[in-house]
């Protein structure tokens, strides 16, 4: 008996804690609100440079990456795990930026001078450093119309699917694929420019 | 076909770009790659737009977002805690409820009070302080003249703000406060003067006559420095009192003028009727419509005349000594512009606003005509005369030729010259300018008292045509007439006589 016992490997009790995004919404809505920090920091840079690249401006991304998250706060209990935690954090993100734009372009009839419509102002000799050329980037996609910004962004910036950005936006994938294209297009043409430089 | 197929394939390459193409269109693009140079072209620029896209530096990273963010959500949470049960709208509104249903409870009259104090409040504050109309305006005797005659007096001369009385074709009487309203009056004192010919002295007197109203007139309005012009409706009286005095003085010194102006009606104890409407100020001697920049309203306001009077006289010596603080004074400003319906809706008041305009009707609680049964046709009797009076400033002549066709009333107290009259007009060009104004004092003296007449050529010659016409008409029917009677002689004739 005394030798069975010795014979018998002793197995550490451990608690397996799964820290995948759904396990983590489990949590909390069982009510380990702790659990959120760790959400937060997990995706709070994807966020952010989202709101970064759509809005074109560090002026709104702490405000608007705030009320993204509050929002998400609120709103978690009510996730259905029907898709990726990360394409509902993009859609709810994405739409923050819209209502934020929508304001800025009511505050732009107001006021007829606004950075909206600022034009690509440098000259292509002048071209030298890569922050100007990313400035020029960033500011042709500021150029897209909303429709396409939002597909191309996610693509090429985020590296998301077409199926994910589909599914962020609400739409079909074959849009998708169109949007993205005309996208491109349209960036190649703000861009011509300095097709020299850049293309 | 060839464009959207060119699209098609360059939709394909940039969705082969991002790997996004199931194999078999892959491996078919990758063909058509190798064959076309320009498809490869296009390639290499999608895939640059890309590369520049994906390679846009990255924010660095908030370490302490999450910190930050956390923090925030507790306050909102502790916030929300607080007053999470109150957001629910239906909870919201059972609250109000029974909180209003415990105050109509235990307070039943806390609606009324509130109301009535706030509505005190108003009326206080535009009633406090309000002085006699004299503090903001010296009256001279032209003004009051014009109040008697034209019917308005200045607020503020310099806004050309005026105070008006008016009455409407059903004799409903009103106070107007206008704001730039008419600044000059057609028939003025110097025309006055200048019609009935008055000499220097009488001049004097028409001025003392009209200045002895002005203390009167200024106690009837008053003002304070909040923009307040309250208005006693009892004001008409005195608008009565001095059209009567003037009248008085114009039988008195001008008796030709005199017998021309007065309407038939008028008996000498009309005069003395109206100096009563002076004593008699009414029940509601103390009532003043109040025009305030917020509002207006009736109130009571209980003061002293005698007092008043007293302030009145004390103002204007103090007045004569100090013309630079009287200047001060007069730069009062009354700005009577808007008027919400709060207090217009009483059923004793109808108040009519413009954006120039306040007018309000004095309730029949308050007219005159309540209580001083004749004073309606007393005030008609006036209106004629004085229509006469400003018709008088132009020369017409007015005789009566055919003496034979003349209704002559013989009664002491009607005036000779109530007989019928025509009118010769001198100058060729010149035109009656209110022949209308004329037409009552012709019905009057007419046989014929429905007729208005207008007096032109073409008036005339229609007249005449229209004599003729009736004539014709008379005769047809007298031939008419004595073909009837023949007919009814014949017809009698031969009817059988009754056998009883």
């Amino acid at each position: 008996m005394n030798e069975t016992n010795k014979n018998e490997k002793v197995i550490p009790q451990t608690i397996l804690t799964l820290n995948d995004d759904f396990s983590l919404i489990k949590r909390f809505i069982d009510g380990d609100e702790s659990v959120f920090k760790t959400l937060v920091n997990r995706h709070k840079e994807k966020v952010r440079n989202i709101i970064f690249v759509t809005l074109n401006g560090p002026d709104m991304i702490d405000d608007l990456s705030q009320e993204v998250f509050i929002s998400v706060f609120k709103k978690l209990d009510r996730f259905r795990f029907e898709s990726q935690f990360t394409t509902w954090l993009y859609r709810i993100t994405i739409n923050k930026c819209r209502d934020h734009l929508r304001r800025v372009k009511i505050r732009s009839i107001l006021s007829p001078l606004s950075a909206s419509e600022e034009e690509l102002s440098y000259s292509s000799s002048s071209l030298h450093d890569a922050s100007e050329i990313q400035e020029i980037v960033r500011r042709g996609v500021a150029q897209l119309p909303e429709k396409l910004r939002t597909p191309l962004i996610l693509k090429d910036f985020e590296g998301l699917s077409y199926q994910e950005i589909a599914e962020t936006i609400g739409t079909e994938v074959g849009t998708i694929k169109s949007r993205i294209f005309r996208a491109r297009e349209a960036l190649k043409k703000i861009l011509e420019p300095y097709k020299k430089e850049l293309l | 076909m060839m464009k959207w197929y060119n699209q098609n394939i360059k939709e394909q390459l940039s969705a082969y770009l991002d790997d996004e193409l199931p194999k078999h269109e892959k491996d078919l693009l990758e063909d058509k790659l190798i064959s076309s140079a320009e498809l490869r072209t296009e390639f290499e620029e999608d895939k640059k737009v890309k590369e520049l896209l994906s390679s846009l530096k990255r924010l660095p990273e908030d370490e302490y977002f999450a910190t930050r963010l956390m923090e925030k959500i507790k306050g909102e949470k502790k916030t929300e805690g607080i007053f999470s049960f109150f957001k629910k709208p239906v909870v919201a509104f059972g609250i109000v409820t029974i909180f209003l249903m415990g105050i109509l409870k235990f307070y039943p009259n806390f609606f009324p009070t509130f109301l009535s104090k706030q509505k005190t409040n108003i009326i206080d504050f535009y009633t406090q302080n309000l002085k006699p109309f004299v503090y903001v305006a010296d009256l001279n005797s032209e003004d009051i003249f014009n109040f008697a005659f034209n019917n308005n007096l200045p607020l503020n001369k310099e806004d050309r703000q005026m105070l008006q009385l008016l009455r409407d074709s059903s004799g409903n009487q009103f106070v107007e406060v206008t704001y730039a309203g008419s600044a000059a009056n057609a028939y003025n004192l110097p025309a006055f003067v200048k019609s009935l010919k008055l000499t220097n002295d009488q001049k004097q007197a028409v001025d003392s006559i009209l200045l002895s109203y002005s203390d009167d007139i200024s106690s009837h309005i008053l003002v304070n420095e909040k923009n307040t012009v309250a208005v006693n409706p009892s004001i008409w009286n005195y608008h009565n009192a001095i059209r009567s005095d003037l009248l008085s003085y114009v039988a008195s010194v001008n008796k030709e003028v005199s017998d021309k102006i007065m309407p038939a009606a008028f008996v000498e104890n009309n005069i003395a009727s109206l100096h009563r409407i002076q004593q008699q100020n009414g029940p509601d001697e103390d009532t003043y419509f109040v025009f305030s920049p917020d509002t207006i309203f009736t109130q009571k306001l209980h003061l002293n005349k005698d007092e008043l009077k007293d302030e009145i006289h004390k103002f204007k010596k103090e007045m004569s000594q100090h013309t630079a603080e009287l200047n001060k004074i007069k730069r009062f400003k009354i700005d009577v512009k808007v008027f919400p319906d709060e207090f217009t809706s009483s059923q004793k008041m109808k108040v009519m606003i413009d954006s120039n305009i306040c007018r309000v009707q004095i309730p029949q609680d308050i007219a005159m005509e309540n209580y001083l049964p004749d004073f309606d046709s007393l005030n008609s009797i006036l209106d004629i005369a004085f229509d006469q009076l400003r018709n008088f400033q132009f020369d017409i002549r007015v005789e009566s030729p055919e003496k034979e066709e003349t209704a002559v009333y013989n009664d002491k107290k009607r005036r000779k010259t109530t007989k019928k009259f025509e009118f010769n007009i001198g100058n060729e060009g010149f035109s009656i300018p209110n022949p209308d104004s004329l037409a009552t004092f012709f019905r009057f003296y007419f046989q014929d008292s429905t007729k208005t007449f207008k007096f032109n050529d073409k008036m005339n010659e229609d007249m005449e045509v229209f004599k003729k016409e009736m004539e014709r008409f008379k005769n047809d029917m007298e031939k008419m007439k004595k073909e009837l009677q023949k007919e009814l002689k014949k017809n009698s004739e031969k009817k059988d006589p009754i056998e009883i």
